[in-house]
């Protein structure tokens, strides 16, 4: 990783802080304070666990280059986003709050930084339409075929959805044409019991008559 | 098939049940402006839109920094073109003055006029758009033109044949305006034998002549001039103090995204458009020089000013084309960008926007057919054996 600092009007300086697996935040304060270049310019510190690199001259700007070791992005320095997992993946408060602190910039073989400089955002912009991915899809049409797939295997549980609400109402009714109870069909034969019922009490009463005529005969 | 009471109830409501949702689907197109309420409901126009979307979000993008553009290239153009009528005004100054005919007094006005052309340069140098210096590559933070500290310039010989003179200038101007110096040998020979006279007003007035000493000569608020070798009479040289106009932007071009896969510069670098490269081409310090042989009344040396200056017209053309044929393509693309978003705006709304007409055709057609269903259901429902036979079952 190199540390190049600018101050207004002279030639940027930079140094270069070797970064191994086995080196401590402390260990990296102390390469920062100690290193030849930047010793005079930057004073590092760990402040709440995270490392705080301060200039020691107010007017004074650095930036961070050529970090192959990763160093930055594990401590949270000087990145864009923040998290570790899909689901904890945002961006940085800092620069979301703040636009000027978005990193449009990139710094140099000759370690200046100016304001003006828009490589990196235009890096950064240009990704839109750049392809990723093993399907080499851009980031919006990889979202877009994610949707449409979505979208579609929805309808596709809609329809079967439709497909088996209909079969079941096709059975239900085959069942209640079976066993269910049709209240006109219990009516009528409520009505034809009723009936017979009443035809056979007539045959009774008319018996009865019969016998009573019978009877009467006799006396 | 057997007709069950259930049967016909539950048909009542499974049917309602659809009409409802049909009714709600057109009522939430009508009131929410969508034709779909969730990507189900045409994944593929639904996935179409996003695309579009993204697109027209993009077009907006461009058009946006064809704005940005234009406001560069515009600031650009008509910065070059003024630092252009500025050298014209500079050329038709120098040739009057490479004439035999003005005086000294005349080039020193003449040169104070060049000073003012000077300053004018590098005021559009510093130009700004939206409170970034143009010209200043990516420093556009800080104006890209300021003036140093005052400089004694190395000497502009003019040595007779023969002659093997030599002159070192040196030492620290304590003095605020600008001069040059003007030293001419009186009689030849070397170290303490040579004489020379000094002006300081294009050879108006001179100083009494003096020996060639050993050591540096003063010229007066701190100029020095080391003579060497052997002079003849009628050498001269002069030695001109200013304060030189520097340079403190970069080499970078701004580039600006105008299509996906096409980026256009929108600036350009003020040292190779304006000066301070120190190049062929180098305004601010041709315009110096022509100052220096101004106020030296040298017409030669103007000559060759005037030579340089028109090289210099020649390179600003070619400059002041590609802020012109830039615009020319952001006026171009801004008609392209102005109708692809018709055309993105207008597929949209094909396949995601509700047609209001058909919507609310279909809305009543929904709303007969619920209305008809619940009164036909309400006939059924209502409809039963026993109605018929109260009176005559009792």
């Amino acid at each position: 990783m190199q540390i190049s600092v600018e101050r207004h009007g002279a030639p940027p300086v930079s140094g270069s802080i070797a970064i191994d697996p086995s080196l401590s935040l402390n260990d990296l304060v102390q390469s920062i304070n100690t290193d030849p270049v930047l010793g005079g310019y930057l004073t590092a510190s760990v402040e709440d666990n995270s490392l705080k690199i301060v200039a020691n001259n107010a007017s004074d700007t650095f930036g961070f280059v050529g970090d192959n070791s990763q160093a930055l992005t594990a401590l949270g320095v000087n990145t864009f986003f923040t998290g570790d997992k899909a689901y904890t993946l945002g961006v940085n408060a800092w620069v979301l709050d703040n636009p000027n602190l978005v990193a449009t910039g990139q710094i140099d073989a000759t370690g200046a930084h100016s304001v003006g400089d828009n490589r990196n955002a235009l890096a950064l912009a240009g990704l839109e339409n750049a392809t990723a991915g093993p399907n080499g899809l851009t980031f919006s049409a990889a979202y877009q075929n994610l949707v449409t797939s979505l979208g579609l295997d929805a309808q596709d549980a809609g329809d079967q959805k439709t497909f088996y609400q209909g079969l079941v109402n096709q059975l239900s009714q085959m069942r209640d044409s079976v066993s269910g109870v049709s209240l006109d069909e219990e009516m009528t034969n409520l009505v034809k019991y009723q009936r017979a019922y009443q035809a056979a009490a007539r045959l009774v009463s008319v018996a009865d008559q019969l016998y009573q005529t019978l009877i009467d005969l006799g006396k | 098939m057997r007709v069950t009471t259930p049967t016909i109830f539950n048909g009542i409501q499974n049917n309602l049940q659809n009409l409802a949702e049909d009714l709600q689907r057109v009522n939430a197109s009508i009131s929410s402006g969508k034709k779909y309420q969730s990507i189900s409901d045409n994944p593929l126009d639904v996935g179409a839109i996003l695309g579009l979307n993204k697109e027209g979000s993009q077009t907006a993008q461009f058009e946006r920094n064809l704005e940005t553009a234009k406001g560069w290239l515009n600031v650009t153009e008509s910065t070059m073109q003024n630092i252009t009528d500025i050298v014209q005004a500079s050329s038709a100054l120098a040739n009057q003055m490479v004439t035999g005919t003005y005086n000294a007094a005349q080039r020193q006005a003449a040169a104070e006029q060049i000073q003012g052309y000077l300053e004018e340069v590098m005021q559009e140098g510093n130009n700004q758009y939206n409170g970034q210096y143009v010209l200043a590559g990516y420093r556009t933070d800080s104006p890209p033109f300021t003036e140093g500290d005052w400089q004694v310039q190395p000497p502009v010989m003019h040595l007779t044949s023969g002659s093997s003179g030599t002159a070192v200038s040196g030492g620290a101007y304590t003095g605020t305006t600008s001069r040059t110096h003007l030293v001419e040998m009186v009689s030849g020979g070397g170290t303490g034998v040579g004489t020379y006279r000094v002006s300081v007003d294009g050879g108006q007035n001179w100083t009494d002549p003096a020996t060639i000493p050993a050591g540096p000569v003063s010229l007066g608020d701190g100029v020095q001039v080391t003579l060497g070798g052997t002079w003849n009479a009628g050498d001269r040289f002069s030695i001109p103090v200013y304060q030189p106009i520097e340079y403190r932007g970069d080499n970078n071009n701004f580039e600006i995204a105008i299509e996906t896969q096409n980026r256009m510069v929108i600036n350009e670098v003020g040292s190779a458009a304006v000066g301070g490269d120190q190049g062929n081409n180098d305004l601010i310090q041709i315009l110096a020089q022509l100052k220096s042989s101004l106020e030296a009344n040298d017409p030669g040396d103007v000559g060759a000013s005037l030579d340089k200056l028109r090289s210099y017209e020649t390179h600003s053309t070619s400059i002041l084309a590609s802020p012109g044929s830039s615009l020319d393509r952001v006026g171009m693309k801004e008609n392209v960008y102005g109708s692809l978003k018709d055309e993105i705006t207008q597929q949209i709304s094909d396949r995601g926007e509700t047609d209001l007409v058909a919507a609310i055709n279909l809305l009543s057609t929904r709303e007969n057919a619920y209305q008809a269903a619940l009164m036909s259901s309400s006939k059924v429902m209502s409809m039963s054996l026993m109605d018929y036979l109260g009176t005559s079952a009792a």
